[in-house]
């Protein structure tokens, strides 16, 4: 399926730019037709498909939000009924969180930042292509339920006992539960791709102390992903896992607590908040450079408050449940952090000033765009600063006021820099110049209908008027102010028609621009415009200078120019394969050259299984669901095949290129780095799974409740030994493989997967009740699940990778992989059958 | 060698902030276990525990920072380290004050 293209022609001369460039088109580009659709991969294609996709959401979440507001713009509107309205809010807040906002992001990043370190793909180009087919369809099946009249309906929030099966019969909650699961899974790709590729693939000689600001706060972005989505996706499954087989996890009559999704919702909820804020940061921090003519001042310091930012903001999560009963030193510990987090927010705001206040600043279009940023949401900070505080906080909580204030932080923090970012990066997009006229209309309506909706809002929460009522029909009090806020929202939603038919005149009737037409300093715009598939002819070198803070425009034409002359690395493609380099993260220094998969269908593939055990898990299937995970892990070991030629050796000697190994060879290469990345989330779903037991043993009303425990008989604990030493077995397995694989490491890696597994289910056979009569057995039967996946994981692995040896996949790609993966497994079967043992399960 | 570079630089500029966020969470399992009453913990000795956990982390991070001073590292990252170093420690007098005016439960 995948398909290699090779150009027909023989080598060029590096000088011959015209050959150069024909050679590298004939290589990267993509295929023609319905084929080029299914198969693309390329990270210019895939991060603008995810623009677009988002900006169509972010349309549709509009209209739903003008339907709320036709409904409250009169006290007993009967504009739509209450179930209607529940869907409307529900969906509205849903879509714009995690079908519009993050997908966003992921499609800034997926575009942006390759160009911007001087590489020609991001590290996992088929991640990036299963990423957008996962998001595309999991926003398709609540779309689809929104039409048939089944969408979610329990807020975006979705908390238990509401959304549990008593009280939301039907399919609706299974289908956000399900479908937010599904596009997640976009969210992770995401983050494993960003994470690495800033890390590995940079222009030779990009020290991190070089990284560009933007690669910085994708970084941190991804980081708060990797971390904060997991917990999210664990709640996801459990209530699923309540509603689909009754297991009892929030249940407090059987020993659960629905405070436990409250946890597990806002240890993503709120860095969810920052996750939104900080590519948005990043991207003002280009601009703001490129319209001061100066570089952002205080580089160090906006990478601490970033860094600290990505820390302070997972200790807030609690301040969203200040009224369930919380002691009071435990909402002081949440206070504190939500007024921390206000400081190296303020950091990067004063920095921007500072560099506006000292530059030479241009006001064009985008500018106005981050007037807008800076007044919207220093208003949103400010009104987080009051809502950090207990006590305001207990009086403004589930008003009005709570929904105006995440309004000016999302719109102020994330819509208004996106706004300016498409206009500073449409010519990039297109390579045409702005239509003169209607930008800044478009954003005088967006500003001022922002304002005239939300900041009237504040009084209406204040005045008593709490989320997500239909009518009000007792409180004329609030009448004149819901009706403001009615008028304001449909001024902003003319004002982002007009701004939508602002791009579709740049993109249809735009003159076209020349390589860097806002004489900009960094290197996305090094390259003609619209940018082709590869970004560059060659890649920059060491002695060439990238650093954004030194560059000028001119520097960067000329730059631009000797790469466009193939005078920079790996010019060219004369062996007739996707190259980009592979450095040292620290220092910047060639390591390698990463071969990169062409298009290939693997992607759609994956995702439309995927998609199947969604479907079959909603419809209730459950064998159907099983035989697509069957499939999926199929698929999934199928990605293991040599992605190009060069790999097809079994050579012992590694060929080089330009005197640099291929990446096939390399003990650290992509792989690694990407499966070690992908274990930092996989880690923070075990951590949220560990945690979820203690706080239900702690913390849940009906824990000791009628329940026996576990005797802790022989048997019992002979299984969870066995596990345990199984795990044992795993950890010198993976210490042992690091290098090479020997017989007994390969017989003590069996040993110990099948000590895991025949442990875990041991245990689970012996366990005293079943999951659904308490949430004790509910959490056993959880962390057993866990184990016994990972062992079937590692035995998945094990499988592609002795198939991957025999058709020529070296052997050092796959080693340290596996080593990882060994040694994590192990890790966690320790710990696991230590929490069981512990917690008396 | 490389992976250390990588390793010490990570180290540098965030253990601060690691040893921040495992006192947090440390500090709140505590206090909600205490008042759940899980410990068996009096209402002194669970604050004498927050206390001597507050001021032994914070101790810790103070000494980290001194070390990563120290530390091979350019002098863009030893300035980004600081200041991050001074953010881990001001977050954490700051988030733990409560601890010495609040009553635990």
């Amino acid at each position: 399926m995948t398909t290699h293209q090779t150009s027909a022609q023989p080598p060029v001369t590096p000088h011959d730019p015209a050959a150069l460039h024909a050679e590298l088109d004939a290589v990267w580009r993509g295929l023609p037709g319905w084929r080029g659709f299914v198969c693309e991969v390329n990270h210019g294609a895939i991060g603008l498909r995810f623009m677009i996709t988002a900006i169509i959401y972010f349309a549709i979440g509009g209209v739903l939000a003008m339907l709320i507001r036709v409904q409250l713009a009169s006290p007993r509107a009967a504009f739509v009924g209450p179930d209607i309205y529940n869907q409307l809010f529900t969906m509205h807040g849903t879509i714009m969180m995690f079908l519009f906002a993050i997908p966003m992001l992921e499609g800034l990043a997926l575009y942006l930042l390759p160009k911007v370190m001087g590489a020609r793909d991001m590290a996992y180009p088929r991640l990036s292509a299963l990423g957008w087919w996962c998001y595309a369809l999991g926003g398709a099946i609540l779309l689809v339920a929104m039409l048939a009249g089944v969408a979610p309906d329990g807020g975006w929030f979705m908390y238990t006992p509401l959304s549990d099966k008593v009280h939301t019969p039907g399919i609706n909650a299974d289908v956000w539960l399900l479908g937010i699961t599904f596009v997640e899974i976009s969210a992770i790709c995401a983050a494993v791709e960003i994470t690495v590729s800033i890390l590995k693939l940079r222009a030779e000689g990009m020290a991190l102390t070089r990284l560009p600001l933007f690669a910085w706060y994708m970084l941190g972005t991804a980081a708060m992903m990797l971390i904060g989505f997991p917990p999210l996706i664990l709640g996801s499954i459990l209530l699923e896992v309540q509603r689909a087989f009754d297991w009892a996890f929030f249940d407090p009559a059987r020993g659960g607590d629905p405070i436990l999704w409250q946890h597990l919702f806002w240890l993503f909820g709120h860095p969810e908040v920052y996750i939104i804020f900080l590519p948005a940061a990043g991207a003002l921090s280009v601009m703001i450079a490129t319209f001061a003519r100066q570089p952002i001042i205080g580089h160090a310091i906006i990478v601490a408050a970033i860094w600290a930012m990505v820390f302070l903001s997972f200790g807030l999560w609690v301040h969203h449940m200040f009224t369930i009963g919380i002691p009071h030193l435990a909402l002081a510990f949440f206070s504190a952090a939500s007024m921390l987090v206000a400081v190296p927010t303020s950091v990067q705001i004063f920095a921007w000033i500072g560099t506006l206040w000292s530059g030479r600043p241009r006001w064009s279009l985008p500018m106005l765009h981050i007037t807008g940023f800076f007044l919207t949401f220093v208003l949103g900070g400010l009104t987080g600063v009051m809502l950090a505080a207990v006590p305001f906080n207990w009086q403004a909580h589930d008003t009005a006021f709570v929904t105006a204030h995440l309004h000016y932080v999302l719109i102020g923090g994330f819509v208004f820099p996106m706004l300016a970012a498409i206009t500073y990066w449409m010519p990039h997009f297109t390579g045409r110049r702005a239509v003169r006229g209607l930008g800044s209309a478009a954003f005088w309506l967006i500003f001022i209908g922002v304002h005239g909706t939300f900041l009237v809002m504040h009084l209406t929460g204040l005045l008593g008027m709490p989320r997500r009522v239909s009518i009000y029909p007792d409180n004329p009090e609030w009448e004149l102010l819901n009706l403001i806020s009615s008028v304001g929202g449909f001024i902003m939603t003319a004002g982002f028609a007009l701004f939508a038919v602002d791009m579709g005149l740049q993109l249809f009737m735009g003159r076209r621009t020349r390589r860097n037409p806002w004489r900009a300093t960094s290197l996305d715009w090094a390259m003609r415009l619209p940018p082709p598939t590869y970004n560059l002819a060659s890649l920059p070198r060491a002695d060439m200078e990238t650093d954004e803070r030194t560059l000028t425009p001119s520097r960067l034409d000329m730059l631009a120019t000797t790469l466009a002359m193939g005078e920079g690395m790996l010019a060219g493609a004369p062996r007739g394969v996707r190259e980009t380099l592979i450095i040292d993260a620290v220092s910047g220094r060639a390591e390698a050259v990463a071969v990169l998969p062409g298009n290939t269908m693997r992607p759609a593939l994956t995702a439309l299984t995927i998609g199947l055990f969604f479907l079959a898990m909603l419809a209730g299937f459950y064998w159907v669901a099983a035989a697509a995970v069957v499939l999926v892990a199929a698929i999934c070991a199928s990605w293991i095949r040599p992605v190009a030629p060069i790999q097809d050796t079994t050579s012992a000697v590694p060929e080089t290129i330009e005197g640099l190994p291929a990446s096939p060879f390399c003990r650290y290469g992509l792989g690694w780095w990407g499966s070690a990345v992908l274990l930092v989330a996989n880690t923070s779903l075990f951590a949220s799974l560990l945690f979820a037991v203690a706080f239900l043993s702690v913390i849940a009303p009906g824990w000791e409740g009628a329940v026996q425990e576990n005797p802790h008989g022989v048997l019992p604990m002979a299984a969870l030994l066995v596990t345990a030493i199984g795990g044992a077995l795993l950890l010198c397995a993976g210490l042992w493989s690091q290098r090479a694989a020997t017989a007994g490491q390969r017989a003590l890696a069996w040993a110990g997967m099948l000590a895991v597994a025949a442990g875990a289910l041991a245990s689970g056979a012996m366990m005293t009740g079943s999951p659904a009569e308490h949430a004790r057995h509910a959490v056993q039967a959880a962390i057993l699940a866990y184990l016994v996946i990972h062992a079937l994981i590692l035995l998945t692995m094990h499988l592609a990778a002795a198939r991957g040896h025999r058709i020529g996949v070296q052997a050092v790609a796959t080693q340290g992989v596996l080593a990882q993966w060994h040694g994590y497994t192990g890790l966690v079967a320790l710990v696991g059958a230590l929490a069981l043992a512990v917690a008396k399960l | 060698m490389r992976r250390s570079a990588l390793t010490r630089m990570a180290l540098a500029l965030l253990s601060g902030l690691l040893l921040w966020a495992l006192w947090f969470v440390l500090a709140y399992a505590l206090h909600g276990a205490q008042c759940a009453g899980a410990l068996g913990l009096s209402r002194t000795a669970g604050q004498i525990a927050q206390v001597g956990l507050w001021l032994f982390t914070l101790g810790v991070i103070v000494l980290l920072a001194r070390r990563a001073a120290r530390l091979d590292v350019s002098p863009e990252l030893a300035r980004t380290a600081r200041y991050l170093q001074i953010t881990a420690i001001g977050a954490t007098i700051f988030a733990g004050l409560p601890i010495l005016v609040l009553a635990p439960c």
